[in-house]
């Protein structure tokens, strides 16, 4: 199959859409004449036109607000956030409107709109443009939050977002974008929610990955394999919905739950994984739920400091160990 | 259970009307183990009915007797407390025994105690995957040593063990085993039955054509079959309702006549002999009584019964006609005056107006407690029941004539 990067799944994914449906059109900080901060709408203004590739105001709550109305009335916007840190600029719009409108409206109003936007560190970005946001919105009834970790999987989940009735978080992890894979050219190739991907199987330990941490959970899982301890490795995919039978068929076979993500490790999503499995699987549980996460601190620019508090390949490593504390 | 300073007193409970004793089977936590409110802390069998029994409040359990002993009702058997810290100062066991405990349940929920961890010197730690196998097994996971993260019990662990001790078992099977649970109930009842009732039985074939031919008819009728038993029960009870002197027992403060009339069916389960009763048969319809027969069977078999389910009977009838047994004589399931054994029916030689027939038969062998019954009257009881079997319309005559 045919190779390219997340960025260019991406690029490809918004592109099918909007010569299939004119209804689609995309709009957000610089992602017009600039090409988007990240390079991922490069050239779409000269295919698509000012109308539907749509330089915006810096103020977030303006393009979630206008998303919202545009999706109200019939259009299907991808509204770009540059950063998910400034997500918390359009919470009133994101919690109170976008998330609630279908419901207060008695199921009247269909709100299509596809917030794309980036998560994660890219390297000493420090403390207002590294952030990992996914579970600020968990909590909020009416967003789905998806979580691509291959360059597949943001085409596929990209065009269920728009293509979808419902109102979705797309976090695009930034150190991701140059990861290159096999994507299908094929145009209506999707990737429907709720359906966790098992990467790699193994009967020891699952290692539930979210975002980059899956590829840093497979390279755990060679290291591992080397020292006897075969790890099934799980990308969720989708945060909400979570495919909880997929991680409790795991579980059940593994008896061991690892789960990594960048975002801070207190009420992050692994959290809600946890007690999920804590409520559902635990007699499956023949040690503690570990999660490997970043620490709980405001991400540090220093290189030296972002790497201390940022979860890595070894953690994920050391976790797995630490379930057989008599193996060498 | 009653609250004092050091915590809640479990006491063994009075669960039937006349129940006075129960076996403690098993206690489902350890000495100095915490409990959860609600949570299953023992269980009892008493009357042939196991019944698991939850703790009154959260806390940690302080034994006092221990399981495979038969307890009278009300005495303690553990307390419940909120701290580890009292093991010095327990009283006696007969100490406890003479304090009054009251049965009411008082719903104070006893706070649990918020411990440094060093403190928790007898708690287990084991993964909720090693205690599900353990619990599975039955098997105990005191005493392991755990190899899992912070020293807790992993599955691992608990499967090496679970190897050492069948190896164990292997090696050292034991020629004897002492008889235990339900056996050991039976086992009791039976030798008391059998040593204080001088008993007599009568025995008597009767014809059986009619009974076979009535319960076709309902059938027909109803689409359902009707176990003789309901007839059995039925004529039995009918001979209660026309000979009330039979229907006394004798007890320790001396003869009472009973005033209902309930009737107790023998159930073979995987347990052992369970004899669920059906109350007051006389106020009962055939289908009624036939119905009623299979739901407390059913409870017996699973051993499910309810305690009152068990107990308080008049009579029991035995039938073991399944079983292609011709006839047999029972042993009377004290403090009852009697029991009815019945045979299979089947088609034999019997005189028939006069002539010598092929005819559908039945063997019925009453066991009765001589001392309170003489065997005139007790041969004129069984001969009501057989005419009742013999004319079972006559189990309904009373109700239209």
């Amino acid at each position: 199959m045919r190779e390219i990067s997340y960025s260019e799944a991406i690029r490809e994914a918004m592109c099918e859409e909007m010569r299939r449906d004119p209804t689609v059109f995309l709009m957000g900080e610089d992602v017009g004449v600039f090409g988007g901060v990240w390079g991922v709408s490069h050239d779409m203004l000269a295919e698509f036109g000012e109308e539907r590739v749509r330089d915006t105001p810096i103020s977030e709550i303006a393009i979630i607000g206008a998303g919202l109305g545009a999706a109200m009335m019939g259009m299907r916007p991808i509204a770009e956030i540059m950063f998910g840190d400034f997500l918390m600029c359009a919470g009133d719009q994101i919690v109170n409107q976008v998330a609630k409108a279908r419901f207060m409206s008695g199921g009247k109003a269909q709100v299509p709109l596809t917030i794309r936007v980036t998560t994660g560190a890219p390297g000493s970005a420090a403390a207002q443009h590294s952030q990992s946001p996914e579970s600020w919105f968990m909590n909020i009834p009416g967003l789905k939050i998806v979580v691509p970790a291959t360059p597949a999987d943001a085409k596929g989940l990209l065009k269920t977002a728009i293509r979808g009735e419902d109102p979705v978080i797309f976090l695009e992890h930034k150190m991701l974008y140059g990861e290159v894979g096999p994507v299908p050219e094929d145009e209506n190739f999707v990737v429907p929610f709720g359906q966790a991907n098992i990467i790699r199987e193994g009967k020891d330990v699952t290692i539930v990955g979210v975002s980059i941490m899956v590829k840093k959970a497979l390279q755990a899982a060679d290291v591992l394999a080397k020292e006897g301890i075969e790890a099934e490795v799980i990308d969720v995919r989708t945060l909400v919905p979570l495919d909880r039978e997929t991680l409790i068929r795991s579980v059940a076979k593994t008896n061991h739950v690892i789960i990594a993500h960048e975002a801070h490790k207190r009420a992050g999503p692994g959290a809600e994984i946890a007690a999920m499995l804590a409520e559902d699987a635990v007699e499956y549980l023949d040690g503690p739920i570990v999660r490997v996460a970043a620490k709980n601190v405001p991400l540090p620019y220093s290189p030296v400091l972002e790497n201390y508090v940022l979860p890595n390949v070894n953690d994920i490593v050391e976790a797995a160990k630490s379930f057989w504390p008599g193996k060498a | 259970m009653a609250e004092n300073k050091s915590g809640y007193t479990v006491v063994m409970p009075k669960l039937g009307l006349i129940m006075t004793e129960a076996l403690l089977v098993e206690w489902r936590r350890q000495d100095g183990e915490w409990i959860d409110k609600g949570e299953v802390l023992f269980t009892l069998e008493s009357d042939k009915s196991t019944l698991e029994i939850e703790s009154p409040a959260s806390g940690y359990v302080r034994i006092l007797v221990t399981a495979g002993k038969v307890v009278p009702v009300q005495t303690p058997i553990a307390i419940i407390e909120s701290t580890l810290e009292q093991t010095t100062s327990l009283p006696s066991v007969s100490e406890v025994a003479q304090q009054s405990v009251s049965l009411v349940s008082e719903q104070v929920a006893v706070e649990r105690h918020v411990v440094a961890k060093d403190s928790f010197p007898s708690f287990l730690a084991a993964s909720p995957r090693a205690r599900f196998l353990a619990r599975k097994a039955g098997i105990s996971l005191i005493g392991i040593a755990g190899s899992g993260p912070r020293g807790m019990i992993v599955a691992n662990d608990f499967s090496n063990v679970k190897q050492q001790w069948r190896s164990l078992r292997e090696t050292e099977s034991k020629p004897y085993a002492s008889l235990s649970g339900l056996r050991a109930i039976i086992a009791e009842r039976l030798t008391v039955g059998w040593r204080e009732r001088p008993q007599a039985t009568l025995s008597v074939e009767l014809d059986a054509s009619n009974l076979v031919s009535a319960r076709q008819q309902i059938e027909l009728e109803t689409g359902r079959k009707v176990s003789y038993n309901a007839f059995l029960m039925l004529a039995v009870a009918r001979t209660f309702v026309e000979q009330p002197h039979v229907n006394i027992r004798l007890t320790e403060k001396g003869l009472v006549q009973l005033q209902e009339i309930n009737i107790g069916l023998a159930v073979d389960t995987p347990r052992g002999l369970m004899v669920p009763v059906i109350k007051n048969v006389d106020k009962k319809e055939l289908l009624e009584i036939d119905q009623e027969i299979q739901q407390v069977a059913r409870r017996a078999l699973e051993g499910k019964s309810l305690p009152d389910e068990l107990t308080n009977g008049s009579f029991t009838i035995t039938n073991l006609g399944a079983y292609g047994v011709d006839s047999f004589a029972p042993i009377i399931n004290p403090p009852e005056i009697g029991i009815l054994a019945v045979g299979r029916i089947a088609q034999r030689p019997f005189v028939f107006n006069g002539q010598l027939a092929v005819r559908e038969t039945m063997i019925l062998s009453f066991a009765f407690d001589h001392r309170l019954l003489d065997g005139a009257p007790a041969a004129r009881f069984l001969q009501r029941v057989v005419q009742l079997i013999e004319r079972p319309i006559l189990l309904y005559s009373h109700r239209f004539i």
